[in-house]
Order: C-alpha cells, then structure tokens, then sequence
C-alpha cells in the first residue's frame, strides 16, 4: 500500500484493523492525532 | 476554593513539610478501567471515550470521600498505545492492557547500550518496542509525540475540575513517572526474567547499564520546569525488582543509583513519592541510608516493621491491607484501619490507603472504602 502522511477514517480502519467497537469512540481519537501529525510535519510552513 | 478543600491541601502540606497534620488523610489508588466497569461500561469500547471516562471518574469521586480524588479521568493511555502499536502494553480478549515480559535489547547488545544509553533507546529500544516504527520508521516519533499531545490535550483540566467539584485537595501533584535505574533495565530494555540472569553472567555491564539509566533518568528530572511553589510536586516511582532479590544483591546492584536518583529528585525541589512493590521487609534497613524526605508506599511489610525500620522524616503510606476491602466484613474494616493507625499513627507521618491498585471492577467493594474512608477520617484526628 502506498504510504499515506495524513489517512482517512478509511484508511485508518485498514492500517489498524479497527472492530466496530473501535470505530465508536478509538477511531475519532485516531483522526484527531492524524490531524496533528499533519500539523507537525507541516509546522515548516 | 472551599475551606474543605483548603483543609485538605492543609493536611497533605504539613505531612509533606514534617508537620503533624490535624488528621490522617486517607487516599485511594485505582485505574480507570475499574470505575468504567464498575457502571457497566465495556473496555473495549467505552475504555477510548473521554466522556464515559470523565463521567465514571466523577461517579467514584462522589462515592468516596477519600481526601484526593479517588481516580483520575486522564489514567489510561490506550489510545496512545494502540495508535504506535505499542509491544509494552497489549489489550486482551476483553480490551484491558498488561504488560508482557519482553525483552528489547539482546544480551549482546549491553556495550553499545552502555556506550551511549539515549542513543540506544532513541535508535533501538523506542522503534522495536512501537510497532507504528516498522511500517514508518521516519515517522515514528512524529506519530508518537502527536498521539501523546492528542490524548493529554483531550483530557486537559478534568483533573481540576473534579477536584473543585468534590472537595478534594489539588496541592500535590505528579509531574513525572521516574523508575529505579535497575527497575528501568530490567522493565524496558531488557526483561523481568532476563535481568536477573543478566546479573550473574555480566555484572559489570549491569552495573554500568544501571549508571547509564540514571543518568538518563536524571536528565529527564532536570529537562522538567522547576517546581511550582504552590504545590508539592512529585515524580512517581513504582519499585519492582528488589523484592525478589537477595539483600547483598540489592546493595550492589539496585541500590546505588535508586538512591542517587532520588537524592536528585530532591534536589531539584519534587517529592520521590515510591511505591514499595512487594515484599521489601529483608531489605528495609536500607531505608536508614535514604537522606531526606520521601513518601514511602509499601504492600506487604506489617505495621509493625515499618514503625521500627522507616526513618519518621519520610512519610508513610500504603500498609492496609486490600484484601479486607476487598472480602472483609465492615467490623474487620474497622477494626484493621484502628489497628495501623494505633500502630503507625502518633509519628504524624502516615497517609493511609489500600497497598494495592484497585484495578478491575472484581477489585472494588465501594460499601467496605466508605467504611475505610470513614474510619480513617473519625479515628485518625490528631
């Protein structure tokens, strides 16, 4: 799979094998990291 | 701020400064994970939810008159740990974490360690034990500080805001999480099991990995701001290995940086506040060569042993047994908290709280810590 800065809820399900119960309240804190993730390595800008 | 709340701050102030306080003040050590399954939450869902955390943490509070607030909202990093994968801490079957025993460096490996001990964690111990390093390498630590920011960031004033809202003292505080530098090898880089083998076959790469770690350790404690005057600040340090060694042992191999890492959290101004894991009763006569003031937790030495071996400048906490919490009738709650407070009490140096962490909702029995709470707070004024 290509690599991916910033995944999408998608893409984050996929990398981590995310059950249904992570998909409840887990993958909404994944998001929120992807989102700084991008913030840090963008900080440049 | 309330005059109760005031009071409190008051209590854990004079114990902390040598003071006799006006009261024993009573305190109790439990996960999260417990409170959330105690209201019939699922871990493996609602264990990742903010609200659901806050929500059985403020429940807990208002159960539990403890003298701090009885769990904190902000005690879990499962998050953390599932988002870099990390081999330390793995979730089982029912979504609650343990910590298996392995083992990251190879034996082999201790002269590179000790050649460069940060360079050795940052290049190798941090990557093999996060999994999110394999996938990413030049990534990894991105990732990691951005889920540690994410998670603290949510959970940012929860704390405070329980303590404003139940009364409970907010003067101490933990900054820090430190480990013994023999406790540090033997949990993160090489293993429980491994480490002790380790001792006999190279014990003087041992001995200088236990250099390496405190000076490690140390660095983290002087990278940290200074302490804020307003407030007792400790740095945490839950004790492993010690206990399933000999005391000739401990004094070779653990004691020596143990004792000159806390010395250097004391210099820097926070209060060592140690968690005496185990059975430490063979080696307590150790603690005579401990300078100043730590607060010392224990599980297993009997009131009476800590009254002859524990140096009064430090303050005592832990000793009551979790067990008759956990399955004792009320009158044997009693009973046992007036027992330890007759003990251990007139010093004016003890905090009393199970020696225990109350870690799973089997642990709790919320009616015999009312009574516990109780006890300590009717029969342990000065």
């Amino acid at each position: 799979m290509k690599k991916k800065i910033v995944r999408t809820r998608e893409e984050l399900i996929e990398a981590y094998d995310l059950t249904e119960d992570d998909q409840v309240y887990l993958l909404d804190i994944f998001e929120k990291i992807e989102m700084e993730v991008f913030k840090m390595v963008s900080a440049h800008l | 701020m309330s005059s109760k709340q005031k009071e409190r701050n008051q209590i854990f102030k004079d114990l902390y400064t040598g003071k006799r306080p006006t009261r024993i003040p009573t305190t109790i050590t439990m996960n999260i994970e417990s409170a959330l399954e105690h209201y019939g939450y699922s871990l493996l869902r609602e264990q990742y939810s903010i609200e659901h955390c806050y929500e059985a943490a403020d429940r807990i509070a208002e159960e539990l008159d403890s003298d701090q607030i009885p769990v904190s909202p902000a005690s879990t990093n499962a998050a953390v740990h599932r988002y870099v994968k990390n081999s330390f801490m793995v979730p089982g079957a029912d979504g609650f974490f343990q910590h298996p025993d392995i083992a990251p460096m190879e034996m082999e490996e201790y002269p590179e360690f000790n050649e460069d001990p940060l360079a050795f964690i940052v290049d190798k111990v941090i990557p093999r034990v996060n999994k999110v390093f394999d996938t990413e390498p030049e990534l990894g630590y991105v990732r990691m500080i951005a889920a540690k920011k994410v998670v603290r960031e949510l959970h940012d004033g929860m704390n405070q805001k329980l303590m404003d809202k139940h009364d409970r003292a907010d003067i101490t505080q933990i900054v820090c999480r430190g480990f013994a530098p023999f406790d540090y090898i033997a949990d993160y880089i090489r293993s429980f099991s491994t480490m002790l083998i380790d001792m006999r076959r190279k014990p003087q790469w041992v001995l200088d990995a236990c250099e390496g770690a405190l000076a490690y350790e140390i660095d983290k404690i002087n990278a940290l701001p200074d302490p804020n005057p307003e407030k007792l600040e400790e740095v945490f340090m839950p004790l492993h290995m010690a206990p399933y060694m000999r005391t000739k042992d401990v004094i070779k191999f653990y004691w020596p940086t143990y004792k000159k890492f806390v010395m250097a959290i004391q210099e820097k101004g926070f209060t060592p506040y140690v968690f005496y894991e185990h059975d430490w009763s063979p080696h307590l006569d150790l603690l005579e060569d401990m300078p100043g003031m730590h607060v010392a937790k224990f599980e297993a030495p009997t009131a009476e042993l800590l009254k002859e071996k524990v140096p009064s400048r430090n303050v005592i906490a832990g000793v009551y047994p979790f067990d008759v919490i956990r399955y004792g009738t009320k009158e044997e709650v009693v009973d046992e908290a007036k027992r330890i407070i007759d003990i251990l009490g007139p010093e004016g140096n003890l905090i009393l709280n199970p020696n225990k962490r109350f870690i799973r909702d089997n642990d709790l029995n919320l009616e015999n810590l009312k009574v516990f709470i109780e006890t300590v707070q009717e029969y342990g004024k000065y």
